[in-house]
């Protein structure tokens, strides 16, 4: 609660101070106040000049550096600063300032976009977002001149989420870009784009994007509330805004989906989903998100239909492993032996024979170990890199066993794990199934298949229970969809996905005319 | 929220705490029994149970430290279950019996009744229900469970897929399982088998591991003949021939080999490849009436004299001939145990399912029905396949 009071009391403030801040019509005391604004920053430049067509006036010319694109800033200069036309001194010397301005404006300026700008505030955010800004003596407004451009990374491969066949586009950390790939993919006039700031000092460009008709305008009012319901002091990735925006903070599963790969938010937005871009940051959050979203890639729409059904359910197979493989072990070899076949179980126990720990302490030993190695591999710079895995390899997996400490069997069904874990898509769907596990381990090693299968119940409740944006997480095995099974388990031919998801797009949820798209 | 998650994960770990780990067994806190012989002593039961060293079956090389695959305990008790207990006071491990492939019940326990013995086996939830049970024909059972076997290295196992595989290519032997003995046993109308084990060889060497460093083993496991049982007691057995009748009669042969003689001396040889047996009772005058009819199939494997194959007449012969041989090993497992009292075919029990009326009144006195029983035997055999030749060797030569 002292959190919202303490905002209140500030935006009151800071309104006061916008009246009381308005600009001055003399010119060195805005220059002042602006450089009073931004304390003693080397970055901000303040040049002081004449126009070349009526030398009368001193004009400034403010901007910082780096935020802005030197090509078009100096094509700027160049009209204004260069004698080049004397057009306007035929009219004679003695103009009022707003005449000044007006032909400045609408002769001079080679830009598209000139705002006015009349108190500190706006000052603040043009100079901050970029723009060059220049003031006349004896003018009580500023204009700034849109000449926005930093320099960026260019457009690359995604790093995080690979494939044999699609799009190599990734977004990037400008914004702009990234919503530019969107465009040149769906260049339809029903995609929205619409922008907001968030943040009280990053004041961080934020953008949702969706088709107008084809999003559930539940889903999208929700999303609009909950962003601007967001008040903290910076954002600097969209997972802040994620952990923001979600609907359940205490579950282990995502509820918002993430990707770096522009075809992936298309191919969201088609089917209705709201995505999210946050500046500075390449990747795009897009919602309502599902839980078998994140088993699905895009490459399973570029490849054949039956191929990529298969693949599909390998990547649920590997779930499963990657959920409940040392579990199963440690729970089948403590309490059911029985279940197993006699020569493996004789063959498990040779090597087990000697080992001083119980199977329980083994598996977290070795789990343990290969989360350090993996962790450690994702923070070491590249070169090092090698040194690791050689280090897990021998150490971990050679010396471990030689040395009995850890059986033999235990380490393959260690790293099958692992494998099976790196077979998910989604990053942070497969780190909420690395935490599950050791849940699951310890509920095998204190009650046996037993407490794995109490541990189920209380995963599929809890899945059961999960919402995003509106949409059950579980949709459509939980409440049952039929018509949407087609794009989940497995996938249909193209000409068989007919509808969007029919929770997701509540309007215009057909999708292909089989009339039209006649197969050959 | 925050105290619910608090409480929730207090008391998930108190929980696991609290359980104890109940029933928690490490894979090498255990040892495996394979194997449990039950022999009789002075007090009531000798328990002898081979439990595997597991370090020495494994494929992992363990510095050459000689230990031999398989041990046995043992130890004596008034009941079975303190006897099987007993067996901790010589193991350093508690005896897991979830993996028993074999039961071998010694001659004397056979005969006294193994009804008391099963009990405990039947009741306890570790045992599973599918190992074979067999009768040592070896006076002592224990001897069986010391015996070492080349190729399986876990001699419980040797045996178990002896009986398993013999069942299937060889006809005259069986493999019991405890739920099949039981069912046998409970059934109105039916007795049940067993099959028998026995050592061939030396016995006293055979229980030397040197006795499987050398090509042909002092001493060799063989499964043999069949146990008839009145009830839970032994009471005879059946010879090889019997064992094979037995077998033809409740339609238990998948494959077998049998032969004839050739009219001009010699044999013929035959395998059987399919069969098919039906029982059907029938009670005519207050007369029981049991009639079986039995479909084959058989190749010809080896011809061992100059009989000429390529004739109609003498494959029609052929057919004729193995018929009949089997209607002989079938009647002759029929008067055996028809002179032991023992109904093992079940002829009981189908009447009781063909005239349930009339078993009512039938099945006071079945024992004594079922010697002067009434057995109507058909035999169809049909021949397949002739091999890669037509003519024998034999013949050949002589052209």
């Amino acid at each position: 609660m002292s959190f919202f009071k303490k905002n209140n009391t500030f935006t009151k403030e800071q309104q006061n101070r916008s009246n009381a801040d308005l600009l001055s019509r003399e010119l060195t005391i805005n220059i002042s106040t602006i450089k009073e604004v931004f304390g003693q920053t080397s970055d901000l430049i303040i040049r002081n000049t004449h126009l070349h067509f009526y030398e009368k006036v001193n004009l400034a010319i403010i901007y910082i550096e780096g935020l802005v694109d030197t090509a078009v800033q100096e094509s700027v200069l160049n009209s204004m600063l260069m004698d080049h036309e004397r057009t306007f001194a035929e009219k004679g010397n003695d103009q009022s300032a707003e005449q000044v301005v007006d032909f400045l404006i609408n002769r001079i300026l080679t830009v598209s976009q000139v705002v006015e700008v009349s108190d500190v505030t706006e000052v603040k955010t043009q100079l901050l977002s970029g723009n060059t800004l220049f003031f006349l003596d004896g003018h009580s407004k500023g204009f700034a001149v849109h000449t926005k451009g930093w320099k960026g990374r260019n457009i690359d491969e995604p790093e995080s989420q690979t494939v044999v066949r699609g799009p190599r586009e990734a977004f990037t950390e400008n914004i702009e870009t990234s919503i530019t790939q969107i465009r040149k993919r769906i260049k339809d006039s029903s995609l929205i784009v619409e922008s907001t700031q968030v943040g009280r000092i990053t004041h961080t460009d934020v953008a949702i994007m969706y088709l107008k008709g084809i999003a559930n305008e539940k889903a999208l009012k929700e999303v609009r509330e909950r962003l601007d319901k967001i008040d903290v002091d910076g954002i600097l990735e969209s997972g802040n805004i994620e952990e923001f925006i979600q609907d359940t903070t205490y579950s282990p599963f995502p509820t918002v989906f993430s990707t770096e790969r522009a075809d992936v938010i298309a191919g969201g937005l088609l089917e209705g989903r709201i995505a999210i871009f946050v500046d500075g940051t390449p990747f795009v959050l897009l919602v309502p998100a599902l839980f078998i979203q994140f088993y699905q890639v895009s490459e399973d729409y570029y490849q054949r239909a039956d191929i990529s059904s298969l693949l599909r359910m390998l990547r649920l197979f590997c779930f499963i492993i990657a959920l409940f493989g040392p579990a199963l072990y440690i729970g089948i070899t403590t309490y059911h032996m029985e279940m197993l076949p006699t020569s493996l179980l004789i063959s498990l126990a040779a090597q087990r024979e000697g080992i001083p720990f119980p199977a329980l302490i083994e598996a977290l030993m070795m789990e343990v170990a290969f989360e350090i190695l993996r962790e450690a591999g994702v923070r070491m710079p590249r070169t090092v890199g090698q040194a690791v895995s050689i280090v897990g390899a021998l150490v971990i997996g050679e010396a471990a066993i030689m040395a009995g400490i850890v059986s033999p069997s235990m380490v393959i069904v260690v790293s099958i794990t692992a494998i099976a874990s790196f077979v998910i898509p989604s990053y942070n769907m497969a780190i909420s199934l690395r935490i599950l596990r050791f849940i699951f381990m310890m509920l095998a090693a204190s009650f046996g298949l037993l407490g794995i299968t109490v541990g189920i119940f209380a995963l599929v409740l809890h899945l059961s229970s999960l919402k995003s944006f509106g949409v059950p997480y579980m949709t459509p095995f939980g409440p049952f969809v039929l018509k949407d099974q087609k794009d989940t388990i497995f996938r249909l031919p193209q000409w068989g996905l007919l509808n969007r998801p029919s929770l997701i797009a509540q309007h215009n949820t057909t999708r292909v005319d089989n009339k039209k798209s006649q197969k050959h | 929220m925050k105290r619910f998650v608090t409480l929730f994960v207090i008391s998930a770990l108190l929980l696991s705490v609290l359980s104890g780990c109940w029933n928690r067994r490490e894979l090498n806190e255990m040892s495996l029994a394979v194997a449990m012989a039950v022999d009789k002593s002075k007090k009531g039961y000798h328990v002898s149970v081979q439990v595997v060293n597991p370090s020495q079956i494994s494929n992992q090389q363990n510095g050459g430290a000689l230990h031999t695959p398989v041990s046995v305990y043992s130890a004596s008790g008034k009941t079975l279950f303190e006897a099987i207990r007993k067996i901790i006071k010589t193991s350093s491990r508690k005896t897991y019996f979830g993996h028993l492939r074999l039961l071998i019940f010694s001659k004397e326990i056979a005969k006294e009744g193994v009804g008391k013995t099963l009990d405990m086996i039947w009741r306890d939830q570790e045992f599973r229900s599918d190992f074979f049970m067999v009768v040592s024909k070896t006076k002592k059972a224990k001897d069986i469970l010391q015996i070492f076997t080349p190729v399986e290295k876990i001699p419980a196992n040797h045996v178990f897929q002896t009986l398993e595989v013999s069942e299937k290519a060889w006809a005259p032997t069986v493999a019991i399982d405890i739920d099949e003995f039981i069912e046998d046993l409970l059934v109105e109308g039916k007795n049940p088998v067993l099959g028998g084990i026995q050592v061939h060889g030396n016995k006293e060497s055979g229980k030397n591991s040197s006795s499987v460093s050398k090509i042909y083993p002092d001493a060799r496991l063989v499964a043999s003949d069949i146990a008839l049982f009145k009830k839970d007691k032994l009471v005879g057995w059946l010879n090889v021939d019997e064992s094979k009748g037995y077998n033809y009669i409740l339609g238990n042969v998948k494959s077998t080999v049998g032969f004839l003689e050739c009219p001009g001396g010699g044999n013929i040889t035959m395998e059987v490849i399919r069969t098919e047996a039906k029982i059907k009772g029938n009670v005519v005058n207050h007369k029981p009436k049991i009639s079986i009819s039995l479909k084959l199939d058989q190749n010809i494997a080896d011809v061992e004299c100059d009989w000429d194959i390529s004739k109609q007449t003498t494959i029609k012969q052929i057919e004729k001939e193995s018929a009949k041989k089997i209607i002989a090993l079938m009647d002759k497992a029929i008067k055996k145990a028809q002179k032991e009292k023992t109904d093992v075919f079940g002829f009981g029990s189908t009447i009781h399912k063909s005239n349930p009326k009339e078993w009512a009144a039938l099945k006071k006195n079945w024992d004594q029905e079922f010697t002067s029983l009434e057995v109507d035997i058909k035999v169809e055999t049909k021949i397949r396949v002739f091999g890669k030749v037509n003519q024998s060797l034999l013949k050949e030569l002589e052209e």
